[in-house]
């Protein structure tokens, strides 16, 4: 099972002057169970593509597959594609409407008709995925909540109709540091635990390098990079070229390895980066 | 500069009153550049708005006051002496297009038509505009949009502008080009910066740096004492850069290895050990 792009274009007003390619032959395969990093500087045509994930756009040529279903707007296969792949946006707080928290998150699972029961445990779980103690932010209207709060229960509103794909739009934008480790900690071990699929559009290398085991890399509504997130990040050139950035790991291997000091490291992300120097620094010790 | 005398701050909800923020002092002195950070919900959004006079303390004092005849003081103009840009540019633009919705602010300021030409043009120089004068700002790219935000920001001519979370939905690149635009601001015309974020190059660049924590100001004090007070770092629900980190882990062998900030600071304290 995966989602397959094909020769994926999307232009904006064809046939118009204002005509636009947002996306031009798109082909990717993203995996059953993988954690897949989108990134690409701002108009790179990130948004578009997860729109066609599940069928909030069509492409304009090529074909979007999802588990073997060819994404088209025919109700069935629509209502099929979109049970199964699940999208965070931007700014999901936008699209806030319940009274309160619990019913925010409840939403989705009703219209999938959970019972009463799979309700209550798909909230509770999806709220404690997000870090957030239902108890407290139960009966509150979801408008009540500060901004990193609101975007958790929209977080957890997705989460809690269990999908197998879920896409998550630049979801840790004005989360602090804290709570951002937290979230994607939970949402890789949904993915060892559940098999879930993630598929994340960030701007954050430092959090792409600790959690996406690929990227794909869109440069111009073209991919310009698929394959491992290591590979991508050891070509500086690329990483310039595509207006992205090294994550802090990799800018401190390489500060070390210029100047020469006897502490060497490989370039890797932050948490390898750390135990790798633990090892260095017990074995330099002596010295 | 902006003073903040004892400034609280509490909303009515249906579970009662909640303090937002409590007995808040500070000062923002003219040109300078400052960094708020505090984990969800500590009270910084509240504290940006209630820095640029959108809202009202409930107690205290929000003022400005000038720093040649500290006599004069006055309370902030909303929109006038603080400019204020938020996360999401959507929620921020109007006009049907850039050059319009730069105009927005100035045109009820009653301005001569010349000088708001003028202080349009000016503004779109400044973000590097110009080429999207006549575009309907939805059919901009999300950096882009912000940039207007910004620029129709700085078209009112603000002493301070406050970003409050403004570059959190930028690419890389353009979150550079936004805080390089700042600091040139701040450097060229001597506007006081604010940044409230949650991102760490963005914290290095303040002199000053306030930690809230449930509604109260836990620090006030430069980037490296901020880092190198655990209680703060873990109050502000901060996340050490990995440079940090790897400091204090040569500092379990080498006592005296100093706290880095960034990779290239690391590297260089390595060097000169080992």
């Amino acid at each position: 099972m995966s989602i397959d792009l094909k020769n994926v274009d999307y232009v904006y007003d064809s046939g118009e002057p204002f005509e636009y390619f947002a996306l031009r032959g798109i082909s990717l395969h993203i995996d059953d169970g993988a954690f897949v990093g989108i990134v690409g500087r701002t108009g790179s045509g990130k948004s578009t593509l997860v729109e066609h994930l599940n069928g909030l756009l069509f492409s304009t040529r090529g074909e979007v597959i999802v588990d073997d279903e060819i994404v088209s707007k025919e109700r069935t296969v629509l209502a099929k594609v979109r049970r199964r792949v699940g999208i965070v946006f931007q700014y999901p707080e936008d699209q806030f409407f319940a009274e309160t928290v619990f019913e925010e998150v409840a939403f989705g699972c009703r219209n999938y008709g959970f019972s009463k029961e799979q309700v209550d445990e798909s909230v509770h779980k999806a709220m404690s995925t997000v870090g957030l103690d239902l108890e407290r932010f139960l009966s509150l209207s979801p408008f009540q909540l500060s901004g990193g709060e609101q975007r958790r229960v929209a977080i957890a509103s997705v989460i809690a109709m269990g999908q197998k794909y879920i896409v998550l739009d630049e979801p840790t934008a004005g989360l602090d540091s804290g709570t951002k480790l937290a979230v994607l900690t939970e949402l890789e071990a949904l993915r060892q635990t559940a098999n879930v699929t993630v598929i994340l559009v960030s701007h954050n290398m430092d959090e792409v390098a600790e959690f996406c085991k690929e990227v794909v890399v869109l440069d111009g509504g073209t991919v310009a990079f698929q394959g491992s997130t290591d590979a991508f990040f050891s070509d500086v050139d690329l990483v310039d070229r595509t207006g992205l950035e090294l994550p802090e790991s990799y800018r401190l291997a390489r500060a070390l390895k210029e100047c020469g000091s006897s502490l060497t490291v490989n370039e890797c992300s932050t948490s390898r980066m750390l135990d790798s120097l633990r090892l260095c620094v017990s074995d330099l010790g002596g010295a | 500069m902006i003073r903040l005398d004892k400034v609280s701050y509490q909303i009515e909800t249906s579970a009662g009153a909640v303090q937002v923020l409590r007995d808040i002092d500070l000062e923002l002195p003219d040109g300078s550049i400052s960094a708020i950070v505090g984990p969800n919900g500590s009270g910084k959004s509240t504290l940006a708005r209630l820095v640029s006079g959108l809202l009202r303390p409930t107690s205290g004092s929000v003022r400005l006051l000038s720093d040649v005849d500290t006599q004069t003081v006055m309370d902030v103009r909303p929109g006038l002496d603080v400019g204020l840009v938020f996360q999401n540019p959507d929620n921020q633009l109007v006009a049907t297009t850039v050059e319009d919705d730069v105009a927005f602010g100035l045109e009820n300021l009653e301005l001569p038509h010349a000088e708001m030409v003028q202080r349009v043009g000016d503004a779109l120089h400044l973000l590097g505009l110009e080429q999207f004068r006549d575009y309907p700002p939805h059919r901009l790219s999300g950096g882009q949009k912000q940039k207007v935000a910004i620029a129709g920001v700085l078209a009112m001519k603000p002493s301070f502008l406050i970003l409050d979370e403004a570059t959190s939905l930028l690419d890389p690149t353009n979150r550079r080009e936004v805080m390089q635009t700042v600091l040139r601001l701040n450097n060229e015309l001597g506007i006081g910066i604010v940044i409230v974020t949650h991102l760490l190059d963005e914290v290095l660049v303040a002199s000053r740096v306030g930690v809230l924590a449930n509604g109260v100001l836990a620090a006030w004090d430069s980037p490296r004492a901020v880092f190198s007070n655990q209680t703060v770092v873990e109050l502000g629900g901060l996340v050490l850069p990995l440079s940090a980190r790897a400091s204090f882990l040569m500092q379990e062998r080498w006592t005296d290895f100093p706290l880095c900030l960034t990779p290239e600071e690391f590297a260089r304290a390595t060097c000169q050990l080992i």
